[in-house]
Parts: structure tokens; C-alpha cells; sequence
């Protein structure tokens, strides 16, 4: 079977600084992966990585099959590979939940055309999932940062990708919705059979629910505990 | 006048047209702007639109069309380059702004380019609109509704947030540089066609009161263009009404509509009212807005005037030449012309004007005629050297038009008794050695200074300044509207005087107050 995920060797410059210094990191379809390390220890960029925002110095990069330094339309690859960043969406722009949970759907809905009732019922079954649908016409600044929370992860489910990228998703919540975050993670992952890989700076939070745990320490990977 | 009979006028039509379109789709674009903090790309535009002119007036191309086209190829350039530096489009415009400026300046000074001469490329009104113009307002408005309307998802990603959106797979970057393009392109054109002014009333005042009361970006556009196009008519029509500045009516207009958005965000029932305003209701109380707009009032200035003066010299020498009422377009007061905003009685003005008399320097002069509805005007360009023979030829050539030489003939008389008295009075400083700025001239030689050494206007440089303190002059002689010697005059610690060109300036009037003004500088000081 190939690897959903494949980070051979990986090197990566931002400025003047190696941020990555050789991490090596495999996850197979359905695989649940954690990566654990400290604040700046290149949690963020890793996922980036993955995604092909930032290209590696060195080190080969491949995902969903294709080797990343070799493909042609990145915009193609992102519609399989769902994100859910650190910080919800802060800016007060006015918008309303559904519409917000609906942007994930807008790659796969493609250019000049409108989203059809296949699509608003794919993003009305991911606030179903993670608990939001009651709030779907209210506007994102008028929730809670675990509520907003939420509605990334709902707009990551409502773009039916093969991969899901966490990068921290319970940093700004109490524990009672961090635990209840991970658990609709956890539920998800398995319903959907997606090849999940989670960032997170406390490895008490995703033991858990991990297939395989990797460490990042001073821009390296080491395998820290695997089911297999 | 009444209103209605107004719209017979071109002017008045372009304006309205323009209205319509650009208070429609430009607001669109202020939503883009303040979602991604783009305001100083609005001030690098204008910069840049800035260095264009220069290019265009230094390599003798239309100054206008370089402006534009060096604006669309820099906003084009933006996106990519404030990407690769990782800086921001707003950090890259505060570079450019520098640069542009400073590039122009130079090509100022190497072809001997009055500043004045080049700002007048940015002047634009929304009162004096060719067809041409127009033609751009209106492709630039319907490329922006085409953007909007085809793209409206991937707009709402990206202003959402620009990450999200890349990482749906939203070709982001592409759109973002849409983006960039689409709203240096309508700075430019704004800036240009309708003036600098109305740039903020059209883009950026409807966007912030729309942001304020809308509760989804469709709202929001919705909103904006619903303000911009409510500012602009009423607007318009106030100052039609009032006879007062049209860009500045407009944007009074649009601030208040703010105040109103602001107290309907503030108000605590907010959703009721929000009820009243939109729908079916909006429309109403709309309907209720426009309906006073369609009924006729009095114009309070619209008198039929003979004879129109660009400036207030041109004024002088026609008064000079015979004319018994002359109007001014451009107040005396005024040190920039390219800045003055017109009131719709100055075209009323050239609509009954037998006569405009102008310089030639004023692009200002030369669109509001390509607009008026008058085709029998009669324009007489002068030179405005204002040395006493310039002058008298110029009254002389302005009488055998206007059929009165006897007229002239009679103020060339007093007018040249008056400079023998004043020359008298000045003759003890014949001789003093002078600095001279460039525009002072006339004056300098008619008053027997010793030039020696001229400056030009513009920024001086280090050489010259040095050359002129190295003369060890009596006086420098700078000119009043636009001073520039005054460092010389500390340097060679010597005299200064500031004289003029144009009336005004000291309750000065007629062309013989001119002289006695500058006489009056220069006894002053000795």
C-alpha cells in the first residue's frame, strides 16, 4: 500500500533560518498521525509542507502519490488535502456559518460555477457532525472560539478531502471543548477513513487517539511510538 | 434654471452617466481595500500615475495615457513583487510612492517641467467629463461587476481569508493579483477622470458605511454600491442646488451616510431597523429620497456671461482690453489651479459665454469646453507673459475680438502713465544684482535688476544654490505662488522678495495693481 504521506529527508530554509533539518514522516491511508514537539520547533511549516506552501531545500516531499516537486497543479491536489489552522478566523468580516463551512466545498465546485444542492448538503452534514448545524445562520463573530473552532473543522469534513492537516485545533479552548474536539476528530477520521495528521505541543491530548507518534526536536523527526 | 432643464447639458449628462456607473461598481472595490488593508496603494497610484505624466511630457507622448498605462503595468507588477519579498502590498506601495516621486522630480528637472504643469495631468472632474472619459469609467465599472458577479465565491474566500482559500484549492494568488490590478486600474482612472477628491468618495466612504450594517459580503457590495450611487445623485444634486463644489458635495454626502450606518450599528435594535432597511421598504424610502430630486428648483447662479476667464490674469488683461464683465473659473486665491473643484455655475458659465480667454497651460479649460453644450464659443488663447509690452498686445488682440479699442486704447494710456510713476519710484534699486526665479523675469527686466543668475522652478539642487550664493547677490526674487529661493536668500544673507504674477494676491485686481504690488515688494526691503 502507498503512503497517503511521505516526507523523506525533508530540509527547510525560511529566511536565514533551517527550520526543518531532515524529518522523515509516513502516513498510510487511514492512518491517524501525531506529530508532538515544543513552540518553534517546526509543527506549522512541516504541514505546510505537506500542503506545498513551502517548498523543501532538500528532501523529497510526496502526497496522495504524486511527489510535490513534480506536480503541475497544486490547486488540484489542495481540493483532497483539508486544513484546519491553529487560529479560527478572527477578522470581523460579516459572514454567516453555512457560508463560512461552504468554502470548502469552493475547489471542488470549481471555477464560474455556483455551488448546487449536492454541495450545500455535503456542508450541512459536516455541521451535523461537529455540532454546529443549529448556528449555521448566524454569523461566525457572534460564536465561541470553540464554536469557531468548530466551523473549520466543518469546512475541513465539508470538502470531503482524503487528507485531513490539524495544525493545533484545540490550542485557544478549555479542556472540556478540547476533549470534545478530539473526539469529533477521532469520530470523523474513522467514519471518513481519512488519513489524518494532527500538530500539537501536548502529547497527553493525542495519545489516544494516534496510530503513530512522531517528535520534532530541533528540526529533526524521530518515531516515537507506533501501533504496528 | 431648473434642474430638469439642466440635464439638457453634456456636462450634466456625462456626469450623471459616470455617476451611475462608477458610484456602482468603484465602492466594490473599496470593500477590497479595507478587507486587505490597501490603503497606501491608493497614494502609490497617484504617485506612480505621478511619473507617468513626467515620461509622457518628457518623451512628448499624451501625458494622460502614459499616467494610465504606467499605472496598470505597476499594479500588474505589485502582486507579484510584494509576494516575492514577502512585504505586503501596502509596505511595496510606501516603496514605490518614494520612488515614483522621486523619479518624476528628476525628469521634472532634466526637461525643465513646471511641477504645477505636471500635477495639472491628475486634474479630473466629475463636471467635466469627455466622452472619452466616460468610455473609461464605464469599462473599468463593468469589468469590475463582471469580476464580481463570475467570481464571487473565490472573492468571498480570499477576503475571508487568503490561507483558507488556498487551501480549498482556489487558485489564490491569481485572484488576489485580480485584484491588485483591478483596483490600481480605478484609482488611476478615478484619479485621472474624475479627480482625487471623488476617489475616496466613490471607493472607499460607501465600503466603510456598508461594512458597518451588512451581515454577508453580498450585503456588503450590495450596500456599497447602493451608497455610492446615493451619494453621487444626491450629491450632484445638492450641489447643483446649492451652486457649491460638486466632488466635495458628493463626499459630505457619502460621509453622512457613515454617521447614519454607524447609528444603525450602535442603535441596540439594530434587527428591527435593519427589518425597515432593506427590502421592499428600502425601496420605498428610496422612492421617498429621489422623488424631491425629479421636481424643479431654482439654479441660484446661472447668469449668461460674455466673457470667461481662466485665471485671474487672464481676467486682467481681458478688463484690460474692454471687457465690461469678466468671470473668473479659477479663484485668484488659488495657488494650484489643477486643484480647484468645480460648482456646476462655472459650466453654466461657458454655457453662456460668448468668449473664454485662457492660457493654455489649463487642461481644465480645455475639457470644459470639449463638454459644453456652447460649440459657438470663441476661444482666445493668449500668451501670459506678463511683461507691459506682452500685456498691451495681448488687450489688443483680445479688443479687435470683443470690438473694443477704443476701450483698450484708453487703459493703455493710464496703464502706461501708471508704470513711468512707479518706475520712477523704483529706479534708485536699477542695478542691484539679483537672483531670479525663472517666473519673475518680466518684472526684473521691466524693473532694470541685474539678473545674475536664474532659477527654475522645482526642487534646486545643491550646484545651483551654491552658484547663486557664490554671487554675492543684493536680492533674490522669487515668485509668490510657487516659492523655491528662499534658501539662497539665507545662505547669501541678502534681501528677499516674493512678487507676482497673477492678481489677487493683496487685494490686487487690474494688471497695473500687479506692478504696483511688486514695486511696493521690492521698496520694502531696500
Amino acid at each position: 500500500m502507498h503512503h497517503s504521506i511521505e516526507l523523506c529527508d525533508v530540509h527547510v530554509r525560511l529566511g536565514n533560518v533551517e527550520v526543518l533539518r531532515g524529518v522523515n514522516v509516513e502516513a498510510k491511508p487511514w492512518e491517524f498521525v501525531s506529530i508532538i514537539g515544543a513552540n518553534g520547533a517546526g509543527k506549522t511549516t512541516l504541514l505546510k509542507v505537506v500542503n506545498g506552501i513551502f517548498k523543501p531545500s532538500l528532501g523529497q516531499v510526496s502526497v496522495l502519490g504524486q511527489d510535490l516537486s513534480l506536480c503541475n497543479s497544486l490547486s488540484a491536489l489542495r481540493k483532497d488535502i483539508a486544513v484546519v489552522p491553529q487560529k479560527p478566523n478572527t477578522i470581523q468580516f460579516p459572514i454567516r456559518v453555512e457560508e463560512a463551512v461552504m468554502m470548502g466545498r469552493y475547489g471542488k465546485v470549481g471555477l464560474l460555477r455556483n455551488p448546487k444542492p449536492s454541495d450545500w448538503e455535503r456542508a450541512y452534514e459536516a455541521m451535523e457532525a461537529v455540532g454546529i448545524k443549529q448556528f449555521s445562520k448566524k454569523l461566525v463573530s457572534e460564536l465561541s472560539g470553540g464554536e469557531q473552532q468548530k466551523i473549520a473543522l466543518a469546512r475541513a469534513l465539508a470538502q470531503e478531502p482524503q487528507i485531513l492537516l490539524l495544525d493545533e485545533p484545540t490550542t485557544y479552548l478549555d479542556s472540556a471543548s478540547r476533549s470534545e474536539i478530539m473526539e469529533i476528530i477521532h469520530s470523523v477520521h474513522h467514519q471518513r477513513g481519512l488519513t489524518t495528521l494532527l500538530v500539537s505541543h501536548d502529547p497527553h491530548l493525542v495519545e489516544q487517539y494516534s496510530d503513530k507518534t512522531y517528535l520534532l526536536e530541533d528540526g529533526k523527526s524521530h518515531l516515537t511510538w507506533s501501533k504496528e | 434654471m431648473s434642474w430638469t432643464e439642466t440635464l439638457s447639458f453634456p456636462f450634466m449628462q456625462h456626469a450623471i452617466l459616470a455617476v451611475l456607473f462608477a458610484g456602482i461598481a468603484f465602492p466594490m472595490i473599496g470593500v477590497f481595500i479595507i478587507s486587505l488593508n490597501l490603503i497606501p496603494l491608493r497614494f502609490a497610484m497617484m504617485h506612480i500615475a505621478l511619473l507617468g505624466g513626467a515620461i509622457g511630457l518628457f518623451l512628448k507622448i499624451d501625458p494622460i495615457f502614459s499616467g494610465m498605462l504606467l499605472c496598470a503595468l505597476s499594479s500588474l507588477a505589485l502582486g507579484p513583487i510584494s509576494e516575492k519579498t514577502k512585504l505586503g502590498v501596502g509596505t511595496i506601495s510606501g516603496y514605490f510612492m518614494a520612488l515614483t516621486l522621486a523619479l518624476a522630480f528628476i525628469l521634472f528637472y532634466k526637461a525643465d517641467i513646471h511641477v504645477l504643469q505636471a500635477f495639472n495631468i491628475l486634474w479630473g472632474n466629475i463636471l467635466s467629463l469627455t466622452w472619452l472619459d466616460l468610455i473609461f469609467v464605464m469599462v473599468v465599472s463593468l469589468v469590475i461587476l463582471s469580476v464580481i458577479l463570475l467570481f464571487f465565491k473565490e472573492i468571498q474566500a480570499i477576503l475571508y481569508d487568503r490561507e483558507i482559500a488556498l487551501t480549498v484549492g482556489i487558485p489564490e494568488k491569481l485572484f488576489y493579483f485580480l485584484i491588485i490590478f483591478m483596483l490600481g486600474l480605478t484609482i488611476a482612472v478615478s484619479m485621472r477622470v474624475i479627480g482625487a477628491l471623488l476617489v475616496d468618495a466613490f471607493i472607499l466612504l460607501p465600503a466603510m458605511g456598508a461594512i458597518l450594517i451588512s451581515r454577508s459580503l453580498k450585503q456588503i457590495f450590495f450596500f456599497s454600491s447602493l451608497f455610492g450611487l446615493i451619494s453621487g445623485m444626491i450629491g450632484l444634486y445638492l450641489s447643483f442646488l446649492l451652486d457649491i463644489p460638486t466632488s466635495s458635495t458628493i463626499i459630505i454626502v457619502a460621509s453622512l451616510i457613515i454617521a447614519v450606518c454607524f447609528l444603525i450599528q450602535r442603535i441596540s435594535t439594530m434587527r428591527k431597523l435593519k427589518k425597515v432597511f432593506t427590502g421592499r421598504r428600502m425601496n420605498v424610502l428610496m422612492l421617498m429620497v429621489g422623488l424631491p430630486l425629479l421636481l424643479n428648483f431654482p439654479l441660484s447662479a446661472s447668469a449668461q456671461e460674455a466673457v470667461i476667464a481662466s485665471t485671474s490674469l487672464a481676467g486682467a488683461i481681458a478688463k484690460a482690453a474692454g471687457a465690461k464683465e469678466v468671470r473668473i473659473i479659477v479663484s485668484s486665491e488659488m495657488r494650484h489651479p489643477p486643484e480647484y473643484d468645480l460648482k456646476p455655475s462655472d459650466l453654466m458659465k461657458f454655457e453662456g459665454a460668448k468668449v473664454v480667454i485662457y492660457g493654455g497651460y489649463e487642461r481644465m479649460v480645455s475639457k470644459l469646453m470639449e463638454t459644453s453644450k456652447n460649440k459657438n464659443i470663441l476661444a482666445i488663447q493668449i500668451n501670459t507673459d506678463t511683461s507691459p509690452e506682452n500685456l498691451i498686445s495681448q488687450a489688443r488682440k483680445i479688443s479687435e475680438v470683443l470690438k473694443t479699442e477704443k476701450e483698450e486704447q484708453i487703459w493703455e494710456k493710464k496703464f502706461l502713465e501708471k508704470l513711468k510713476e512707479l518706475q520712477k519710484k523704483i529706479s534708485p534699486f536699477s542695478g542691484k544684482r539679483a537672483i531670479i526665479h525663472r517666473f519673475t523675469q518680466p518684472f526684473t527686466q521691466w524693473a532694470g535688476l541685474q539678473g545674475v543668475q536664474i532659477v527654475s522652478p522645482g526642487e534646486l539642487t545643491p550646484k545651483v544654490i551654491a552658484d547663486a550664493v557664490a554671487k554675492n547677490p543684493d536680492l533674490v526674487v522669487d515668485i509668490y505662488h510657487v516659492p523655491v529661493a528662499q534658501v539662497i536668500a539665507q545662505n547669501a544673507k541678502c534681501k528677499y522678495i516674493q512678487v507676482i504674477n497673477f492678481p489677487g494676491v493683496g487685494n490686487t485686481q487690474s494688471l497695473e495693481d500687479i506692478f504696483e504690488y511688486n514695486c511696493a515688494q521690492l521698496m520694502k526691503v531696500f
